[in-house]
């Protein structure tokens, strides 16, 4: 009724009005480890907002849809980041902190790539920003090894029998990155708008880069 | 299956930030990590954790602890410490005022 409604809305005004609320337990428990390690200069308080600023709000995955867009249009570019992608990313600066090195899959007519990390999260951060929930999940990181098939078909890539599954199971070592099909009918765009069309997923390998016009 | 946002919450963004910035320090090193991370993965599944962002993170932080208990044992102890003065700090501090450590 409404007036239950205005009554329950008030308590909780008042509520709100008294109390400052106490965050979850582990948003607490980071909280006082945070403060933990800034006094004993483990971290700095200006590394922490740097990197949550860089990461949640900045890189994405921009820097992995550059290096493929410029490989789609430069097939020296491409040859050189297919043999060697640390020197690739190390020249355009876009090496993360994790270490380890990066390898290239290309997806082609007749093979499809997709990475997963089935020990734990392994991922290029660097190349494209924060993994998505569901690459950290142990969903995904379990079937996709068995059904990746199936897996794919959830995630609306439907892949013809006839093209060779690759998965790749990324360590701290070693980090995938798929270069995606360039899709057909962008001949006449630039590499920036290129870049615009490939997304975190299709450099996954949990979908294809769509033209611009079949895009929603 | 699509996620635009970055971090779901702020705490997950925090701990994400404080892996990396002990890993750039060299306090650990990547590969350490994955096998600490992975190992408190597989504990949470074989415990029967739900496959949520919240379990991951919270493996996240229950990994560096581990990490960090390898070099630093009293780190545990002033950790539990502080947890609690913040916590004392927010059911004490007015709602409005900023929630500060005594």
């Amino acid at each position: 009724m409404p007036h239950d409604d205005h009554d329950h809305d008030h308590a909780r005004d008042l509520h709100d009005h008294l109390h400052t609320h106490l965050p979850e337990e582990p948003a607490l428990r980071v909280k006082a480890l945070e403060t933990v390690l800034l006094r004993k200069g483990l971290i700095s308080a200006q590394s922490i907002d740097a990197w949550i600023e860089a990461y949640a709000n900045q890189i994405g995955p921009r820097r992995g849809a550059e290096l493929v867009a410029r490989a789609w249009v430069d097939p020296d570019f491409k040859a050189r980041l297919m043999q060697d992608a640390d020197t690739v990313v190390r020249e355009v600066g876009y090496e993360g902190v994790e270490g380890g090195h990066i390898r290239v899959v290309e997806n082609t007519p007749a093979v499809h790539n997709v990475i997963v990390c089935t020990l734990c999260s392994c991922y290029p951060w660097s190349l494209l920003g924060i993994p998505p929930d569901w690459y950290k999940s142990a969903a995904y990181r379990s079937r996709v090894v068995r059904e990746p098939r199936a897996v794919l078909a959830e995630f609306g890539l439907v892949l013809e029998e006839d093209i060779q599954l690759r998965v790749w199971d990324a360590t701290a070592e070693l980090r995938y990155l798929v270069l995606p099909e360039r899709p057909a009918g962008t001949e006449g765009l630039s590499e920036a708008a290129l870049a615009a069309l490939v997304t975190r997923n299709a450099m996954v390998g949990t979908e294809r880069v769509a033209a611009p016009a079949m895009r929603g | 299956m699509t996620d635009a946002v970055a971090f779901q919450k702020p705490w997950h963004a925090q701990v994400s930030a404080i892996v990396h910035a002990l890993t750039e320090a060299g306090t650990f090193s990547a590969a350490d990590w994955s096998q600490t991370l992975g190992a408190e993965r597989a504990h949470q599944q074989d415990h029967g954790a739900p496959d949520t962002a919240d379990s991951y993170f919270i493996a996240v932080l229950d990994s560096l602890l581990t990490l960090l208990d390898r070099t630093d044992p009293a780190l545990a102890a002033d950790l539990r410490e502080t947890t609690e003065a913040w916590r004392t700090a927010y059911l004490t501090t007015p709602h409005g005022q900023p929630v500060e450590l005594a």
